[in-house]
This record gives C-alpha cells, sequence and structure tokens, in this order.
C-alpha cells in the first residue's frame, strides 16, 4: 500500500528532516493524512483586547478539572464506599501525605466552581452565547450543572456529619417537586432515608457516570470552539482590520497562561496546607445536626434564597429559583445579536440581577 | 555565581534550555515524592510488640487443648499454624507455604498446601512438593488463656 | 509572663507577626537581589550595543524597585518592629539586649541603602557611567550587609548553638549553627526573585518583541544558580535543625490529631512545590519569550510568595514551644525556672501579675490562665483552635493531660498548681459549652486519688492476710 502523501504546505512548515522532531512528524503524517486538522489548530487565534482576561476562565477550569482527576484517583486507591469514613480517616490521618491530596481535591473542587462561575458570567456578558455559538452555551450548561452534581455527589462520599445531613437536607428539598417528588427523591437516595446505598449510587455518579458525560460534553464543548474561533465582542469586531490585534493560541497563548496554571498549582498547595479540610465526626442519622450547617457556598445562595418563601409560599420560591436558570439557559434564543433590539440591554441587565443577587444572598447567607 | 554567565554572551539557548530542564526534572522528582509515598505500601506495624510478643488470633487454648489438635490462625497480618504435638509440647509455624504463598493445612502428622501439593513434617521441613524452603517456625507461649508467638532468635531473651 | 498578653481575636497575635513578616520577606529579599541585578545590568549595558536602550529599561526596572522596595519594604519591616515588641516582648527584650550593637549595625546599613539607593536613581540621567555602577554595587553591598545581620539574629532564634544564659557570647549566638547555611540559601532566592522581577518588567516590552527576547533570557538566568545550590544547602540546613523538629517533619508525612500536628510538613512540601513551579515556569518563560505576559510574570512572583510563606512557616514552626530554642518558651516561661519544681507549681497569676483582681477557682481565673500562659500560640476558635483541640475533653481528662502537656513534644511544662489546672480546664470545656466549675474538678481528683490510695490499702491488706 502507498503512503499517503505529505502536501506541500506541509513540507514548508514541518521541521527539516534531518531532525528528530522532522522525522517523526513525517513518519506520522505518511501514516495519517491529518495535516488539515493540524493546519487549523495552528491558525486558532485569541483576539487580543481589553477583556481577553476572560477568556483564560475556562481555561483554568479546565486545569482544576485535571487536578480534581488526578488526586480523585488518588483517593479512590484507598477510598472504600462500603466503609466510607473509616477509609476518609484513614486517608486523612495514617496515609502519607493522604490529608494534603485530599485537602487539595477539596480546595480544587471550590475553586473550579469558582472559576466556572467567573467563565458563564463573562461569557454572558461579552455575550458569546450569539449565533451561532448558541450550542457551546447549552454544552457549557449542562457542564455547569455537571459539576454541581459532582459536588453534590462528592460531598457526601465522606459519611461525615456535615455531609449526612447537607445531602439529605438538598434531596429532600427534591421531595417538594410536585408530583414526582416524593418518588424522584427515592430513586435519587436508593431508600425513605440517606443510607449507605445513597453513598453507592452517588459513588457511581461521581466516579464514573459524571467523569464519562464530563468529558463528552466538554469533548463537543472545546470542539465548537475549535472550528467556530474565539467569540469577539462587539466593539473588538467593529474595529477596522489592522487594528485587531491577536494571539495564535499554539503556542503564544498557551505559553503565556502556563505561568497562571501553575499559580494555581501553587495557591491549592498553600489553601492545602494552611486550611485543611476537616472530617467531622461519623454521620449519626439520629444525632442532632451540627451546630451552624450551611451549604457550601456554590448552594448558599439558593439555600438562603428559599429562606425568604417559608412555609405555604415555598413553591413560589422554588418556581422563582428555577426560572433564573431557564433564563440563563435560553438567552442565546432570546438575545439574536439584532442591532436594533433592545433584547441585547436587557439580556445584560438580567444578568447584572443574577450575579448582584446570588452574591448578596451568598454573603448574606454567611453572615447569617 | 558565576558572572560571565550571568552576562548571557557566553551560554546558548539550547544550552540553557537543558539546563533549565534538567533542573525542572529533578524539583519535580521532590514535588512528586509525596504522591509515591501516598502510593507505596504503607508502613505495616511490627506485629511484635514491645516485648517481643504477638497475640494470636482465632486460636484459643481450646482449640489446642490436646496432643494432635491444630488451628490455623494470625499474628498481626500474618498467617500462623498453632498445634500440639505427640509430646503435649505447642509448636506453631508460619502458615505460608515456601513455594507460593498459599496457607498450608495442619493434618496431624504434616503440613499439607493444597494448592500444589507441598507437604512438610511436623518440624516444618519440607518433605514433598514444589516448595524450596521449610516453614518458619515460631516461639509460642501460653499465658492466661491466650496464646502468644515471639521470633525463635528472640527465645533466650524471652525465658530469662 | 512578665508583659501584658496582646489578645487579637482568630488570628493571634503571632499570626499577625507572620503576615506581616511573610509579605516583608518577598519585598526585602527582592530589595537586596534587585542590587545585585542593577549592578549587573549596568554593566551588562555597557557591553552592548544598545546600552542606551537597556538602561532605559532598566529604568523602569528601578522605577518599580525603587517604590516597592523602599515603601512597602519599610512600611512592613516597621510593621514587624511593632507587632513582634507587642506579641512577645520578653523575646524582642532577649534579642534587643544581647545583639545591640547588630540592630545599630542594621540601621546604619538601611540608612546607607536608601542614601546609595536614591543617589543612584535621581542622579540617573547626571551621574557618569561608572558612578552609577559604583553606586548600584554600593547599594548591593550594603543591602546584603543588612541581610548579614539580621541572619545572624533570625537564626540565633532556632539553633542558637552553644550560646545559652551561661555563656552569652556573641559571637556563639551570632555565627550559630544554622547561620551561613541559612545565609547562601537566602543569597541565592534574592538572586532568583531578582531575575523573576526583571522577567515581569521584561513583559512591558510591548513594541520590540526581539529586546524583549533579550531581557527575558538575561532575567531568566538568574533563577539557575538557586534551582542548582538552594538543595544542597537545604540537606546543610537540615542538619542543623533540632532533633525534636526532624522527628516532627518526618512523622508529619502521616496525619496526626486530625491533622493539625503536620502542618510543618505541609508547609516544607509548599515550598518545595513552589520551587519547583518556578523552575518550570521560567523554563515556559524561556521556550516562548515573545509570548510572555505581565499577568503570568505577576503570576511566577506570587508563586514565589507562595514559596516564602511555605519556607517561613515552616521555619517559625520547627521551633515550637519555644521563641528562642532551648532557652526562652514562647509564652514567657524560660527554661531553667522549668527545673525549680516549686516554682513551677506555685499559684500562677502570683508570677503572671497583668491580670485584674481574680477570684480564684472562679470562671474568670481560667480564663486569665488562658490568655496569659497559652494565647501566645492559640486562639480560641481560629488559628490553632483550642475550642477544636478540646474538642473531646471532660474537665476530668483535661486536668490530668495538662499536668503532662509538655510529653507530646510540642508543648512547654504547664506552669500552676492544681487549682490553676482545674480553672483552665474548667474555662476550655466551658467554651464547648459544658458548665463544670473548677472546684467540682478539683473535689473529684481528690476522691479519686483517695479511692485509690485506700484500694492500695485494702490489697496490701489482703495480700499480708493471705501470707
Amino acid at each position: 500500500m502507498a503512503d499517503y502523501p505529505i502536501p506541500p504546505e506541509a513540507e514548508k512548515q514541518i521541521p527539516p528532516e534531518h531532525k528528530l522532531t522532522g522525522k517523526v512528524a513525517r513518519f506520522l503524517l505518511k501514516r495519517y493524512p491529518i495535516w488539515p486538522i493540524i493546519d487549523h489548530l495552528a491558525q486558532k487565534v485569541v483576539p487580543v483586547h481589553k477583556h481577553t482576561i476572560w477568556y483564560n476562565m475556562g481555561g483554568i477550569a479546565l486545569f482544576f478539572l485535571l487536578v480534581q482527576i488526578v488526586t480523585g484517583l488518588l483517593l479512590m486507591v484507598y477510598y472504600r464506599p462500603a466503609l466510607p469514613w473509616a477509609s476518609v480517616q484513614r486517608i486523612v490521618m495514617e496515609i502519607s501525605f493522604g490529608n494534603i491530596i485530599r485537602s487539595i481535591h477539596h480546595w480544587s473542587a471550590n475553586l473550579m466552581v469558582l472559576f466556572l462561575f467567573l467563565h458563564m458570567f463573562s461569557a454572558f456578558f461579552m455575550k458569546a452565547y450569539r449565533p451561532p455559538r448558541e450550542f457551546t452555551w447549552l454544552t457549557g450548561a449542562a457542564l455547569m450543572g455537571i459539576v454541581l452534581l459532582f459536588c453534590f455527589s462528592g460531598y457526601l462520599l465522606p459519611w461525615d456529619a456535615l455531609s449526612f445531613f447537607a445531602t439529605r437536607v438538598g434531596i429532600s428539598e427534591i421531595e417538594k417537586a410536585p408530583v414526582i417528588g416524593m418518588w424522584l427523591a427515592g430513586l435519587v437516595r436508593g431508600g425513605p432515608d440517606v443510607t449507605i446505598d445513597t453513598i453507592g449510587r452517588f459513588y457511581v455518579l461521581h466516579v464514573t457516570a459524571l467523569p464519562l458525560a464530563v468529558l463528552m460534553l466538554l469533548g463537543i464543548h472545546l470542539f465548537f470552539i475549535q472550528i467556530q474561533g474565539v467569540s469577539e465582542p462587539d466593539s473588538f469586531a467593529a474595529l477596522p482590520k489592522e487594528k485587531k490585534r491577536y494571539h495564535k493560541f499554539f503556542t503564544e497563548f498557551m505559553f503565556g497562561e502556563l505561568p497562571v496554571w501553575l499559580f494555581f498549582s501553587a495557591l491549592l498547595v498553600a489553601l492545602a496546607a494552611a486550611f485543611p479540610r476537616e472530617l467531622a465526626p461519623e454521620a449519626d442519622p439520629y444525632a442532632s445536626a451540627p451546630v451552624g450547617i450551611k451549604p457550601e457556598w456554590y448552594f448558599l445562595s439558593q439555600f438562603q434564597l428559599l429562606k425568604l418563601f417559608p412555609g405555604e409560599i415555598e413553591m413560589v420560591g422554588m418556581v422563582l429559583m428555577a426560572l433564573i436558570p431557564i433564563g440563563m439557559l435560553l438567552v442565546p434564543f432570546y438575545d439574536r445579536s439584532i442591532p436594533t433590539d433592545r433584547r441585547g440591554k436587557i439580556a445584560t441587565l438580567f444578568g447584572i440581577v443574577v450575579l448582584t443577587g446570588m452574591i448578596i444572598f451568598t454573603v448574606w447567607g454567611y453572615i447569617s | 555565581m558565576d558572572k560571565n554567565n550571568l552576562m548571557g554572551e557566553s551560554v546558548s539557548k539550547r544550552r540553557f534550555l537543558q539546563v533549565m530542564g534538567t533542573l525542572g526534572l529533578g524539583w519535580l522528582g521532590a514535588a512528586v515524592y509525596p504522591v509515591y509515598k501516598f502510593l507505596s505500601p504503607q508502613a505495616v506495624p511490627d506485629p511484635f510488640g514491645e516485648d517481643g510478643r504477638a497475640l494470636v488470633d482465632k486460636v484459643s487454648t481450646a482449640d489446642v487443648a490436646r496432643p494432635g489438635m491444630g488451628k490455623n490462625g494470625s499474628y498481626g497480618t500474618r498467617g500462623l499454624i498453632v498445634f500440639r504435638d505427640s509430646q503435649g509440647q505447642l509448636r506453631a509455624f508460619d502458615s505460608k507455604c515456601t513455594h507460593a504463598g498459599c496457607n498450608v493445612e495442619f493434618q496431624g502428622n504434616r503440613f499439607y498446601c493444597n494448592c500444589h501439593g507441598g507437604t512438610y513434617d511436623l518440624n516444618g521441613k519440607n518433605i514433598a512438593g514444589p516448595p524450596p524452603r521449610p516453614l518458619t517456625e515460631l516461639g509460642v507461649v501460653e499465658e492466661d488463656r491466650a496464646i502468644y508467638v515471639f521470633r525463635l532468635t528472640d527465645e533466650k531473651t524471652e525465658q530469662a | 509572663m512578665n508583659y501584658p498578653v496582646w489578645d487579637i481575636p482568630f488570628l493571634g497575635n503571632g499570626l499577625v507577626v507572620a503576615i506581616i513578616a511573610i509579605i516583608h520577606i518577598l519585598i526585602s529579599h527582592l530589595a537586596i537581589g534587585g542590587g545585585a541585578f542593577l549592578f549587573i545590568a549596568e554593566i551588562w549595558s555597557n557591553r552592548q550595543n544598545n546600552g542606551p536602550q537597556i538602561r532605559d529599561w532598566l529604568h523602569k526596572y528601578a522605577t518599580f524597585f525603587l517604590v516597592y522596595t523602599t515603601v512597602f519594604g519599610a512600611v512592613t519591616g516597621v510593621g514587624i518592629w511593632f507587632a513582634i515588641q507587642l506579641a512577645n516582648a520578653e523575646a524582642t527584650s532577649l534579642l534587643i539586649h544581647q545583639f545591640v550593637f547588630a540592630w545599630a549595625i542594621e540601621w546604619v546599613m538601611f540608612l546607607g541603602e536608601l542614601t546609595t539607593l536614591y543617589l543612584y536613581f535621581y542622579g540617573w540621567h547626571k551621574n557618569s557611567r561608572s558612578m552609577q555602577v559604583f553606586l548600584a554595587g554600593a547599594y548591593f553591598v550594603i543591602a546584603w550587609g543588612s541581610l548579614f545581620v539580621i541572619n545572624g539574629i533570625l537564626t540565633f532564634m532556632l539553633t542558637p548553638g552553644a550560646w545559652n544564659l551561661d555563656n552569652t557570647s556573641i559571637a556563639a549566638g551570632f555565627f550559630n549553627p544554622g547561620y551561613v547555611s541559612s545565609l547562601f540559601i537566602r543569597t541565592l532566592v534574592m538572586i532568583l526573585l531578582a531575575g523573576l522581577f526583571g522577567i515581569i518588567m521584561a513583559t512591558r516590552i510591548k513594541d520590540d518583541d526581539n529586546f524583549k527576547e533579550k531581557i527575558i533570557n538575561f532575567s531568566a538566568k538568574w533563577v539557575i544558580p538557586a534551582a542548582i545550590i538552594v538543595p544542597l544547602l537545604m540537606l546543610w540546613y537540615w542538619s542543623t535543625l533540632p532533633a525534636n523538629t526532624i522527628a516532627l517533619i518526618k512523622s508529619g508525612a502521616t496525619g496526626l490529631a486530625g491533622g493539625k500536628l503536620e502542618v510543618i510538613t505541609r508547609y516544607f512540601w509548599l515550598a518545595l512545590v513552589s520551587g519547583v513551579l518556578i523552575v518550570f515556569g521560567t523554563l515556559f518563560t524561556i521556550i516562548r519569550p515573545k509570548a510572555a505576559t505581565t499577568i503570568g510574570a505577576i503570576s511566577l512572583f506570587l508563586v514565589a510568595q507562595f514559596g516564602v510563606m511555605g519556607a517561613e512557616f515552616f521555619r517559625e514552626m520547627a521551633r515550637k514551644p519555644y521563641v528562642i530554642y532551648g532557652v526562652l518558651f514562647s509564652n514567657g516561661l524560660w527554661q531553667y525556672q522549668t527545673r525549680d519544681e516549686q516554682y513551677m507549681k506555685a499559684d500562677y497569676l502570683d508570677k503572671a501579675l497583668w491580670h485584674p483582681n481574680i477570684e480564684p477557682l472562679g470562671q474568670q481565673h481560667g480564663e486569665w490562665i488562658f490568655r496569659l500562659q497559652c494565647a501566645s500560640c492559640h486562639t480560641r476558635d481560629g488559628y490553632r483552635s483550642i475550642i477544636s483541640r478540646t474538642e473531646q475533653w471532660t474537665g476530668d481528662f483535661g486536668f490530668r493531660w495538662l499536668e503532662t502537656m509538655d510529653q507530646q513534644g510540642v508543648m512547654p511544662p504547664f506552669q500552676g498548681s492544681d487549682q490553676d489546672r482545674a480553672a483552665l480546664s474548667s474555662y476550655l470545656i466551658s467554651l464547648h459549652g459544658e458548665q463544670t466549675s473548677a472546684q467540682e474538678i478539683l473535689d473529684q481528683y481528690r476522691k479519686a486519688q483517695a479511692d485509690s490510695i485506700s484500694a492500695a490499702a485494702t490489697d496490701t491488706i489482703a495480700t499480708e492476710e493471705l501470707k
């Protein structure tokens, strides 16, 4: 069989034959006709303007996801779903450096959620969701949901007092859904209450089902960005061609971004060193909940908002709360970027209200 | 501090990268050391306590009350067989077959390994089958209705 | 104990010193390394074709350098002075009396630094080339002199070596076992930081990519000496550490007491990881110098800040429970006093006088013992929280544990009578909401003593009867 011919423009751009890199490149290109892909990737550019920094948010969240995968795999070596608390205690107190690895897993989870919020809101305010990028936005929304499920499922796994009650409260919110609430909550819990069966299904979700889902969706999300290019804000797109500056992604932007990843690595180690994650006493389903128990900060605003709708009107609160993510999800179909349309401004206003509300309620939740 | 190098004239870019790359790898090894320790087998505590004795689990004095009785048990994280020989003396051997690690069985007049047919006499010597070495004997003593084992080299100090 | 206590809720006075100091170390080390950088860069620029272009860039370096180091360096440096006096006046007093000339020399160095730096900077366009080179070099030498001095005092605290209260030779204290390794480690780190700062300033070159690359290559080389030599020097430094500290670090790989006691290992690893990240960050910067961004360069510099945080926390924690190792405990107890049993068992509040009139065994009794004896290292519910460390305590357990708390290896021996211990234990469990008064604890203990004496007596009688 004949080899695939190497395209002439490839010959000009790959390293010369006598160098090792040139040999490897030719070896691969003769077997796999992937030059169009490489060429396309080499041309991937990032626009340079005063909002460029926001383009980094997704990449930083990706960094934290990678940390989660590595530390998660390490923790899985010693975690036992049949003996959840004892195995986590062993990791934290007996296994060499187990404490640090577990704390890094905890901090990286929190920072990942933080940077995802920054990524989501910056994409929102830069209106990156507009056609043709609606499905990048939708896959992103799905990813956000999956990550929050990661957080919720992972939180239970240590099976300490905090995990147990947080999960019990969280799932009892599901019970309140009309018609299917009780049934759905039972399915999620694996029974009428949070038990070892809940751990079983949360564990499978956390280490297999959700990772597969996230990898698939992330692949699609990144694929869309590769073939469509990075979105440009209006102010930049309106500039005349000569004034537009771009960085090539490979390798300029990437190498500029790498030290920032290194900084976040140091930050994770510093946080794990200074603020290691505690392990509360083992869950006792019949004991009283710990004093001052609150959800983690990323669920705190919802928790605090629901407190405003006690008793009878709780349903009103839940409906209102559901409208917010639905509103954000459907924004690409509402704000179509028609210049004379006011919808763009309304969408921005909506975003500002949601963001401010989340911040206020989170802070309020903390101090109360 | 070699000031000439810092001037940047005599060091080429490639050498620079090589130096930094090597340093990077060296430092990386140090930082990744915790992951290596995390995954490495964790230290197993010595089953023999401060006094050189380990308590035997799963074998009670009733199990070896009369000559000819023997049972598999454990000490620390290791397996053993305790039995009483025809003279009425308590004996104990590590139960791990020296061939491939299966626990051997006490059969009254010998130890037999079900995995590959290895056979040992009551002194632990390998007399038939694949095992290349005898079983390790342990010193054994009965006290307060419990059984303790100790390393045989410590025998003299134990009885002092 | 001879001084009032500076009670800072949540952070604790030690942490206040730590935060100021960690910021100061980064700045001060850059201040010295940057001096070397200016000196070498001046000479280098004289040998290049584009000397003026390099010096224009160097002027930007010097501007930010001057503002950052003199303003923030001075503020944080003086801040350390204020903070240590309030946090531990006893130790500060010892250091001042012991090394009074060293402190005086230090101030001369500071004055010299500022003078030469201002002459160098404000004479930029007026001075001759050789004067500029001289001033930069003089600045570096004087600034390094300030390291030479402070290093003696700082390392003395951890490794006083042959110095003790009977042999207060200044030379023995100043040139102590940890002095030389620490001096070289710090010098190399200073050089590294100067290079990182150079990279930051190089990313500000917007219009000439080749020049940017040249400056980045020049600056990045300053990271190499530290990357190679610091690990070797660390082995030397390690050999000077107290044996107890080394045992702690080694045991610290696994968690103890819920992960709290191995904090020293965590911070050591933070410093190590920071070193790795800096080496790699510099490597990436050299591979594509034109891609270096200011944010990326500042990120690397911040990694160095984390490294400083790790190393300095480690160094301070290596000294626990002492503030001057083997001589003075952090809570004001002197090592020699621990040999006097009568002194140790006497009523604490009669010795530590900075408290209001206290009713013995009342709630305030325990609180003031905590303040005067424990608050030097522990806060109630914040840093090194005493509440979380006494979570499982009962009054009786606490009472008995306090008597032997120094056997742990990181705690000083308890100073005070049985009443003091009962009062403190009662106070500590009250922080959990448990109300057992000090009197109850004492009564319980005395009853248990009486019971065991009579039980032993009964045994003796029984044994006698059997014979």
